[in-house]
């Protein structure tokens, strides 16, 4: 018995050195400067002098702080509903068969194949004021008179910056929930029709609620990429103009290494840190939960 | 409450095959009919063609009169048990029954009473709040029956709905399915690839094969007037002995030959069958159930015509005794030992000599494994089969058309 538990000690050490050298190791840096007084002379060296919650009470007090967390949220909250409306969708297209699904299927994942920073680019001429796709081709259908400037303008810009992140999400959602999708019987949707079901009936009666945990799932995991994203918004906007798409990432980047500020560059970036907390255990039992359903589901 | 009826109802899948072929069937309000035929007969095809998830190919479908053909399923009105019970895993026993009532907007205290009530009669009362996962194959097969129970269906459709079951339960369960589909006392149509359940449950049964309808009749018409030798060796267990044999003699004193061995027919046997006395010098299959033969004691007393047989196997089952023999007749059977030995699709029969036969016997008889026993045969009960189109050789009914009006079934007499 006790030859048997240290054996499994054994086996978890690998994985548990990495764990707290890659993970650990930056958080607990990364909450230590976040109480300390750091510069560019004391960054590479242990024993800065102690700030307490100065650095707290400074990002606080820091409106583009402040505005970030704002965007970060907002950017958040409309990217997810996006990438599940539109995601859900195709999967639900996906489900069906058509000639051609099999390529379609296929060029969904395209927009994971593009690095970011290319993403942001090409978006960035897609929604340029003049001569950018997206305004030629508004003002051609006649949806707008004059050319919008997506880019340019505070109260577009997150909304565009959420369009391009809409589009690199949605492979991700569609990929998940079509695999959910193909585990729900064919029986039981016949049965639902058979029961007077229509086709909205039974998707919101009976197909999502059977695929909600998988749904969840993606949530949480959509939310961990999501609220984190920063190469797109360098590549698009650089968090201009007037700081309008300035996110917790890019604010807490500007702050440490542009203005050297690292105390509240941490500080803000534990934000972060508390909402992947949050969601890790969520992440954990959601997924427990799932798996317990399905085991016992099985007949 | 409606009838149901197919008229010339062919189905044909996008790959080619032809699932069901030219299908009549009349289904009255209140009764039991069974499909039943070997997997891939056309039997579910059949079924979901009513349901209305699948689309015809052509012909026509009419529920109380009136065509479906192009009615949405849900539009339907039709109540379906499915194989797998096609419950909503995420549903309570409750919400699952009165899920039908909810998609109409029924409100939820009034759904829930009358889904209580429906699980009180199938003995759910105790489940009610649980979830599919949580329950035993029974339960939720009542499940499954308890949402149309629910409903005021025009049809009843049931697609092998016990073949998940245990054999107990499945026993058990024949009479709880019975019981609902009086109580709906709708027309019900109830498919199963198992002979025993069609027997026992049906009105009328319809064997299917190859998408085409072989016979409908009622359980015992079945059994001892098969229309051919796929019905014939298809309905009963175990199955009738099929063996080649040549008919012979004038119309009053007909001998069969099996083989070497000679059966005197009596006289009626060929009054009955006219065509029988057309048939002789050609080639044709007789039939004999297992319970035409009796293992004869002693050699002194008459026992009318006997084959020669010797004891293979005995098999004790305490009410009877199933003792396997073999003969020198030869038996019938298609190629792939199947028993299908339909002569016209199949090319021509094999056969095979001291091939082997089932009597079922009084267990009191006392035979043993290798004695050589005298087979008495009740020749008035055998049937004949045209050897090349297996069709029955004159059978004393011709097959009833299926469009014509069923005899009563046991659903009128119960007064429901």
């Amino acid at each position: 018995m006790h030859k048997q538990r240290l054996a499994g000690w054994l086996f978890l050490t690998p994985a548990i050195a990495y764990v707290l050298f890659a993970f650990a190791t930056p958080i607990v840096y990364n909450v230590a400067f976040s109480f300390e007084h750091d510069s560019l002379s004391t960054i590479g060296s242990i024993g800065a002098p102690w700030a307490g919650t100065f650095n707290y009470t400074a990002m606080f007090n820091d409106q583009i702080a402040q505005s970030a967390i704002v965007h970060t949220l907002l950017f958040t909250v409309g990217s997810l509903a996006g990438q599940f409306i539109i995601g859900l969708s195709l999967a639900l297209l996906f489900s069906n068969r058509f000639p051609g699904r099999t390529i379609a299927r296929s060029l969904v994942i395209v927009p994971w194949l593009v690095p970011l920073i290319v993403t942001g680019v090409i978006f960035r001429f897609m929604f340029q004021q003049e001569g950018g796709a997206v305004n030629q081709i508004l003002v051609d259908i006649g949806i707008i008179h004059t050319p919008i400037d997506w880019l340019g303008s505070t109260s577009y810009a997150l909304l565009t910056l959420t369009l391009a992140n809409i589009w690199l999400g949605v492979p991700f959602f569609t990929l998940l929930l079509y695999s959910a999708l193909q585990e729900v019987p064919a029986e039981v949707k016949e049965a639902a029709m058979i029961d007077g079901a229509g086709a909205w009936q039974r998707l919101r009666l009976v197909t999502i609620p059977i695929i909600l945990p998988v749904i969840e799932i993606t949530f949480i995991l959509g939310f961990v990429f999501t609220v984190k994203v920063f190469d797109l918004v360098i590549g698009m906007t650089g968090g201009g103009p007037a700081n309008a798409t300035q996110l917790i990432s890019t604010w807490s980047y500007t702050l440490g290494f542009q203005e050297f500020n690292f105390g509240e560059a941490a500080a803000l970036n534990n934000v972060l840190l508390v909402a992947a907390l949050v969601c890790a255990p969520l992440y954990l039992l959601l997924s427990r939960d799932q798996l317990s359903r399905s085991s016992g589901a099985g007949r | 409450m409606a009838t149901l009826a197919f008229e010339k109802v062919t189905k044909v899948f996008p790959n080619g095959v032809e699932a069901v072929r030219e299908f009549d069937l009349f289904v009255d309000d209140g009764e039991f009919v069974v499909l039943v035929g070997p997997s891939g007969c056309g039997k579910t095809t059949a079924l979901r063609m009513v349901a209305g998830l699948e689309e015809l190919t052509s012909g026509t479908i009419k529920l109380g009169g009136q065509v479906v053909n192009d009615i949405s399923a849900r539009d339907r009105d039709v109540a379906m048990v499915f194989q797998n019970y096609a419950l909503y895993p995420h549903l309570t026993v409750l919400d699952n029954i009165a899920f039908s009532l909810r998609v109409r907007g029924i409100p939820k205290q009034e759904r829930h009473l009358k889904a209580r009530e429906a699980a009180e009669v199938l003995g759910l009362g105790e489940v009610v709040l649980r979830k599919p996962p949580q329950l035993s194959g029974g339960q939720r097969q009542r499940v499954a029956m308890g949402r149309a129970l629910v409903r005021e269906p025009a049809v009843f459709l049931m697609d092998e709905p016990l073949s998940n079951l245990d054999a107990n339960l499945r026993v058990q369960m024949r009479s709880e399915v019975l019981r609902v589909q009086r109580r709906l006392g709708v027309a019900a149509l109830y498919v199963t690839h198992d002979q025993t359940e069609a027997m026992t449950m049906g009105d009328r049964v319809a064997v299917l094969r190859d998408g085409t309808l072989q016979q409908l009749a009622t359980p015992q018409e079945l059994y001892e007037s098969p229309t051919n030798l796929f019905v014939a060796s298809f309905i009963g267990s175990p199955p009738m002995n099929l063996y080649e044999a040549e008919i012979s003699g004038p119309a009053n004193e007909l001998v069969l030959s099996l083989g070497p061995q000679r059966l005197a027919l009596s006289a009626d046997v060929g009054q009955r069958r006219p065509g029988l006395v057309a048939s002789t010098a050609r080639e044709i299959v007789v039939g004999i159930r297992p319970e035409l033969l009796t293992v004869t004691v002693g050699g002194s007393a008459d026992h009318g015509p006997t084959l020669e047989a010797q004891v293979e196997l005995v098999e004790l089952l305490g009410n009877e005794s199933l003792v396997h023999f073999s003969t020198d007749a030869r038996m019938v059977r298609n190629r792939a030992g199947v028993w299908t030995a339909d002569a016209t699709t199949h090319g021509e029969i094999a056969g095979a000599v001291a091939t082997e036969g089932v009597a079922r016997v009084d267990p009191r008889v006392p035979v043993a494994v290798g004695d050589r026993v005298s087979l008495a045969v009740d020749v008035s009960r055998l049937s004949f089969f045209d050897a090349e189109t297996g069709d029955a050789i004159a059978g004393p009914s011709a097959a009833t058309p299926a469009t014509q009006p069923p005899p009563r079934g046991r659903a009128e007499e119960q007064g429901s």
